[in-house]
């Protein structure tokens, strides 16, 4: 009875050693008590930009903080490895999820840490406020008016590509506004390239690079705004149907490749480097996914699409939305204020330098612009700074992915000379009314 | 005694199948009806919503298309791969009986070997419409008027999936005809040459009815495969344009990993599971009648 009594005892003192209240009966915390070692596990998609900056600051944070062990795992298909681990709470406690996996679902579910009040404390050199030492263009991961998301890798929306030797060779000017692509087109005929290389396999690819711009620079931002947040009639508003119109014309009047709808984007892409064709669509991924076929004197710059003539609307630039390519902390973390500190390491100056000057990317964090080596980069950083302001023509992807997906496939029908513009807009205010109308479907408040 | 015996040894041998059937098809397959219930993205809490997603099926315009297209697909590629199969067999083991057998059997069959992914970049390659050989071809031999953009094009799309589906199967039904007919004993066939029946009067008046087991097999297998029909949409088309060969799996798939909605994903799951089940039993039945 009493070795019974005893094995009691035992179990309950152990059981105290290891209760979460442990440590808060002697006042430390995981951070305050340094003999403590604290693993942060990190999972990331490695798309084109890759992971091994993340695991080389890895490296130097441990070496800073001995008490801590970062794990990096990174996998193109990390999607699928972060979806068994949610569904079996057995989060980590950093991830970046890739475009592949549902940020909005676990965001609804509220498994996301809000960042606000760390955003306001030090940075990690603590010179300055975490939220300062960020360009604030693209730093719009909000849900409710609280940030979700840390964005570190700068990628525009899907501008316009273009090979700036070509256009010096041959005394050609880019298009300031949407009727000079025909006189381009004219005088591109006579060297017989095409103007635009597009992926047809992909018709997202024009569909953001070149219908929601052209929206923009027809009925402006809000023209966007009112389709974006759903608003009744906004998928068959004027500048919608004008845009309709116009890329059906685009087809007829030949500024595409011959065949380009018949194409996988890194064909269309291989075709653009080929000087096949005068543009192609794409974000900033475009350098580092095709560098292994970019000729040497190809001068790969960015620009944005050009204004509408007769309309007002603002010159904006297109920015990813980012959801799926930011870092973000899981609310189930366990060790919350050392990732933080971590992703605050991660995030400096300093740190994002070595990314940027390593994989050739720019950033949103401020005064890395200088580590940029690629003078594509550079273009497409102009973009930004030239423009009066930014917004997000992917920006439903993630929201409303069915209702994208749909929106996409018949705006391949009208390239096609499938449907009338009517019939699209039509269609696709058919569309939005059906996300409008299901109450089971969160809707998203955008603005820009 | 020795039947109960009998009985423990069977349950014994079967016990790991039948464990691994039980886990891997049973219950994902009863997990999956249940799911079809829910509402759920895939991720976090599920609301059930009864026949809701069912209710849905029905004025769904796309699945409908794809109900459709999987249709379309069943009716274009069974006969065609049966045709073919038959077709090559017959010529094989007719014209190439004796020397050439084992190359041309080889040949056929080979495209059967190669993984779904490697056809699939190889005809991409051949349909592209800049650089592919297709469309090069046409262009040498001045037929330019028909070079289009293979998969990229609503009217040419479905038919180049068709092809290089059929393309990728005839060569294993081939193969299984051509050893059926192979097996067939000798003496029929010599009786019917000294009757004075021609080559090709033997292949249908002899060789051909007493194929049936074997191509009421290749009917079962051709059917199911087809229904079944994924990557070659996937790989050539994605499905496009505007989903003019996205068969049911197809739709399927988009709904449950790009648009996250893993409910009705199932329910559509489970209405491809009752086809599937249909066409297998419809086809078992076929296949009870009497041996020639």
């Amino acid at each position: 009875m009493k070795k019974v009594g005893m094995l009691f005892a035992s179990i309950l003192l152990l059981a105290g050693c290891n209760a979460p209240w442990a440590s808060d009966s002697s006042g430390e915390t995981g951070t305050e008590n340094k003999d403590d070692q604290v693993t942060i596990e990190v999972m990331m998609f490695e798309g084109g930009f890759g992971s091994e900056w993340v695991k080389s600051s890895a490296d130097a944070y441990m070496e800073q903080n001995e008490n801590v062990s970062v794990e990096v795992i990174a996998s193109p298909d990390i999607h699928q490895q972060l979806q068994t681990r949610f569904l079996s709470n057995d989060v980590p406690d950093l991830m970046v999820p890739g475009p592949s996996f549902d940020i909005m679902g676990v965001i609804n579910d509220g498994k996301i840490l809000g960042l606000d009040d760390y955003l306001e404390e030090d940075s990690y050199s603590g010179e300055e406020k975490w939220l300062d030492t960020f360009e604030q263009g693209q730093f719009n991961l909000k849900r409710d008016g609280k940030t979700l998301g840390i964005p570190t890798v700068f990628s525009s929306g899907y501008v316009w590509w273009y090979n700036e030797a070509l256009f010096e060779e041959n005394g050609w000017e880019t298009p300031e506004t949407w009727q000079d692509l025909y006189v381009l087109k004219d005088q591109a005929a006579e060297k017989e390239i095409p103007l635009f290389a597009v992926p047809g396999m992909h018709p997202g690819y024009y569909f953001n690079g070149i219908f929601i711009p052209l929206v923009e620079r027809i009925g402006g931002k809000q023209a966007v705004l009112d389709a974006f947040n759903l608003k009744e009639g906004a998928w068959t508003s004027e500048a919608f149907a004008e845009a309709a119109r116009e890329s059906q014309k685009m087809v007829e009047e030949g500024l595409f490749l011959e065949g380009t709808f018949g194409l996988s984007h890194t064909e269309a892409q291989t075709l653009f480097f080929q000087n096949q064709a005068l543009f192609a669509t794409a974000g900033t991924w475009l350098e580092g996914e095709m560098s292994d076929i970019i000729p040497e004197d190809f001068k790969l710059r960015a620009m944005n699409q050009p204004i509408w003539e007769g309309s007002d609307a603002e010159f904006l630039a297109p920015v990813s939305t980012g959801w799926g390519g930011a870092w973000y902390v899981t609310e189930d973390s366990e060790n919350k204020e050392e990732t933080v500190q971590f992703l605050k390491f991660l995030s400096s100056s300093e740190e994002v330098k070595k990314m940027v000057e390593s994989r050739g990317l720019a950033s949103v964090v401020k005064n890395t612009e200088d580590a940029i080596s690629s003078d594509a980069l550079k273009s497409a950083l102009t973009v930004m700074q030239e423009a009066e302001g930014s917004y997000a023509p992917t920006a439903i992807n993630d929201s409303y992915p069915e209702m994208t997906n749909n929106m996409i496939n018949i705006y391949q029908s009208l390239m096609l000379n499938e449907i009338t513009p009517e019939e699209f807009t039509q269609r696709a205010e058919e569309f939005a009314a059906q996300v409008r109308d299901d109450s089971s479907i969160q809707k998203m408040e955008f603005s820009w | 005694m020795k039947r109960k015996g009998d009985r423990l040894a069977l349950v014994f041998f079967l016990s790991p199948a039948l464990f691994l059937y039980g886990l891997f098809v049973l219950y994902p397959s009863i997990q999956a009806l249940w799911m079809s219930m829910y509402q759920w993205r895939g991720l976090g809490e599920k609301t059930w919503i009864g026949f809701g997603n069912y209710e849905r099926m029905m004025s769904d315009a796309i699945f409908i298309n794809a109900m459709k297209i999987t249709g379309k697909y069943i009716l274009f590629q069974v006969p065609l791969v049966l045709i073919i199969s038959i077709g090559l067999a017959l010529t094989i083991a007719n014209l190439l009986k004796s020397r050439w057998l084992n190359t041309y059997r080889a040949t056929v069959f080979f495209p059967y070997i190669l993984p779904g992914v490697a056809i699939a970049m190889l005809w991409a390659t051949i349909f592209n419409p800049v650089s592919g050989m297709l469309n090069g071809l046409l262009n040498a031999i001045g037929l330019e008027q028909y070079t289009t953009e293979w998969l990229g094009r609503t009217e040419t799309a479905f038919g180049s999936v068709v092809f290089v589906n059929v393309w990728s199967m005839v060569g294993f039904y081939t193969v299984l005809i051509l050893a059926a007919i192979l097996n067939i004993p000798e003496e029929l066939t010599e009786a019917a040459e000294i009757d004075g029946a021609g080559k090709w009067q033997k292949s249908f008046y002899i060789i051909l009815p007493l194929l049936k087991d074997v191509l009421q097999v290749v009917i079962v297998f051709t059917l199911i495969n087809t229904l079944k029909i994924f990557e070659m949409p996937q790989l050539l088309t994605s499905g496009g344009p505007n989903r003019s060969t996205e068969p049911i799996s197809l739709y399927i798939y988009e709904q449950a990993f790009q648009n996250f909605n893993f409910g009705y994903a199932s329910a559509l799951g489970v209405i491809f599971l009752i086809l599937i089940f249909i066409a297998s039993m419809l086809t078992l039945r076929l296949t009870r009648g009497e041996k020639v």
